[in-house]
């Protein structure tokens, strides 16, 4: 792979190329995990190699050449979804209760899987997309706090609030499932979580930091 | 040693108190963990079982890292062409590079012209 990298940094095509065939995968199924759905994660992913070939030069090789890709799309894919999402805004109006339609979004799915494993992967296309953001980057792809604040656009306060509360939240969408979270003792969410409206995570933090 | 308020806060936490601070305990993290609902997993079997169940939901999320989802080949083969089509877009030509180049010392040269008309002092200082 670095072999690879320095061969791309100088200009070779065909270097480029194998590279991109060689990371596709890893940077396919990190955009689908953020967004949700495959076309959303196509166009994050092409954002990615893009704006990866234009900072290739400045790619100093202090950090795993993977990790930096995965950083990018992890980027590419938040402006994505917010620009998405704002657009619904727009068009929709003050709808708060709009079903989800996409098909990745499947609570009988879940609910009927038996294999831990689905379950969670089903509990975790349930959750909010911002929540969502927060545990796959953090527990999924093991980026500190302060590379997922940057890359989302938020302060590390506001990365760790926003983990916390999805951490929550999937506790609570798991709830007696295969896993056998205790239902008798739900966490506390906010009525705003359970409209799944977003909350002002810089208010929420400042309130933790007191 | 302990104040009373303290005393009270710590031995006063339930499992409802708790629930909120587990998903952070099982990741070893101690962001928003209250000392009281801290203290109480301690030794509650309870919570422990609960804490010990997210420890598993975070073992298959980690596990989730290597998984790798199958693509449509033809979004592999269209971000290739984007990239070969944006290399074209910004390769400029020498021609372009030499006009610019020009043109930037003909606009500084304006500008060190005009402002001598107007202090005609300010080159002989610079000397």
């Amino acid at each position: 792979m670095r072999a690879l990298v320095d061969a791309a940094r100088s200009g070779d095509r065909d270097a480029l190329d194998d590279l991109v065939r060689a990371t596709y995968g890893g940077t396919y199924t990190l955009a689908y995990r953020l967004t949700g759905n495959e076309d959303d994660a196509c166009d994050a992913v092409q954002d990615a190699y893009l704006r990866a070939w234009r900072g290739l030069r400045r790619f100093r090789g202090d950090a795993q050449f993977t990790t930096w890709l995965y950083r990018i799309t992890a980027n590419c894919s938040a402006n994505l979804v917010a620009k998405r999402a704002r657009h619904r805004t727009e068009t929709l109006g003050d709808e708060d209760n709009v079903v989800d339609l996409r098909p990745e979004i499947d609570p009988e799915r879940r609910v009927a899987a038996t294999d831990e494993r689905a379950q969670v992967i089903a509990a975790l296309a349930e959750l909010p997309w911002r929540l969502r953001q927060a545990i796959v980057l953090r527990d999924i792809y093991d980026l500190s706090h302060g590379a997922i604040a940057k890359e989302l656009g938020i302060t590390e306060a506001a990365a760790k609030v926003r983990l916390h509360r999805a951490r929550r939240r999937l506790r609570d969408v798991l709830a007696g499932s295969a896993i056998a979270f205790d239902s008798g003792i739900p966490s506390r969410l906010p009525v705003a979580e359970r409209e799944g409206l977003p909350a002002s995570e810089e208010i929420r933090a400042r309130a933790d930091a007191g | 040693m302990r104040t009373l308020a303290e005393i009270v806060h710590l031995r006063g936490a339930t499992c409802r108190d708790a629930a909120d601070a587990i998903p952070q305990i099982a990741a070893g993290e101690d962001f928003g963990v209250d000392s009281g609902a801290a203290a109480h997993v301690a030794v509650c079997l309870r919570c422990q079982a609960e804490v010990a169940a997210y420890r598993r939901v975070l073992a298959h999320l980690r596990d989730l890292r290597l998984e790798r989802l199958p693509f449509p080949s033809a979004v592999l083969a269209g971000t290739i062409a984007a990239l070969e089509e944006a290399e074209t877009a910004g390769a400029v030509p020498s021609w372009a590079v030499r006009a610019a180049y020009v043109g930037g010392l003909t606009a500084a040269g304006v500008l060190v012209w005009y402002g001598s008309r107007r202090r005609p002092g300010l080159l002989a200082h610079a000397g």
